[in-house]
């Protein structure tokens, strides 16, 4: 990874060929998150039931092996509480050597909300689940959905949606390219002086 | 502005709960920090920040930091990131 890419100024990339990167990293969450792979309103009664539900979409989708679904139940295991990684949010995902067919992403909201024993961010309102078949698209998925999750506009729309629609409006408006063009990563819940 | 080079002993990296303990330990002083991997930066006191670096065990970063308390934070997140866990 060339620095100077990664640090150029965003029309300058924009007009190079770092315009098929953005588009890729930006349509990356629009294209991920489609009517099949957004449930609004799930009711489960258990972390292991949302990881089945999430991960359900994704192997429906044909994004991941069954044995996916169970390597995430493990990772829950194995981190537990710090997939809970903002409040109200459970980021799930395995490794890709676990049953990862290609990139994939799920977002299911949650109701009611469920406890995954994270003191500071439980309950659970929001599960992604996502999987990638390289570290690079691994870490592009994390970046794409930094850029959504710091964006608290977005966030509470989202959440608030009673229809995928809506919701997937949400999701589009608060997925810009520009951190991802300009490859700096300062996203998290206050945006402040980044 | 101090910065410093680290080459991450910490566990398997920043994933997970070292992630998580790395950015409540950066929370914890008033200056700003960030960690800087391959021509990228992430705000130290980001959770989805650090995760998306993807910096794992042997990755060498860049830390920087400014403000009232840097001295004591720099040290402090240093010796986090160089320390193998217990």
């Amino acid at each position: 990874m060339q620095p100077d890419e990664l640090t150029a100024q965003p029309e300058v990339a924009a007009a190079s060929t770092d315009m098929s990167v953005a588009r890729h990293a930006a349509a990356g969450l629009s294209e991920l998150l489609n009517t099949d792979t957004v449930r609004l309103h799930v009711h489960a009664s258990t972390p292991n039931e949302v990881i089945d539900r999430a991960g359900g979409l994704l192997f429906a989708e044909g994004g991941i092996e069954k044995r996916y679904i169970e390597a995430m139940k493990g990772s829950l295991v194995a981190n537990g509480p710090y997939m809970v990684i903002v409040p109200g949010l459970v980021l799930l995902h395995a490794r890709p050597e676990d049953g990862a067919v290609e990139l994939c992403m799920s977002l299911i909201t949650l109701d009611p909300a469920i406890p995954f024993g994270n003191p500071d961010n439980d309950p659970v309102t929001i599960a992604i689940a996502f999987a990638a078949t390289d570290n690079k698209g691994h870490l592009d998925a994390l970046a794409s959905l930094t850029t959504l999750l710091g964006n608290e506009t977005a966030m509470a729309t989202l959440r608030a949606s009673d229809t995928v629609e809506r919701a997937l409006a949400a999701i589009r408006a608060g997925s810009g390219p520009e951190p991802s063009v300009s490859g700096s990563v300062t996203g998290g819940m206050r945006n402040a002086a980044g | 502005m101090p910065q410093v080079k680290v080459t991450i002993q910490r566990g398997a990296g920043l994933h997970a709960r070292p992630a998580a303990e790395f950015v409540k330990l950066a929370n914890r002083f008033a200056a700003a920090s960030s960690v800087r991997l391959n021509g990228r930066q992430a705000n130290a006191k980001s959770i989805l920040g650090i995760l998306s670096l993807g910096a794992n065990r042997g990755s060498e970063v860049e830390l920087e930091v400014d403000g009232v308390d840097a001295e004591r934070a720099m040290t402090a997140l240093r010796d986090f990131l160089a320390t193998a866990s217990e």
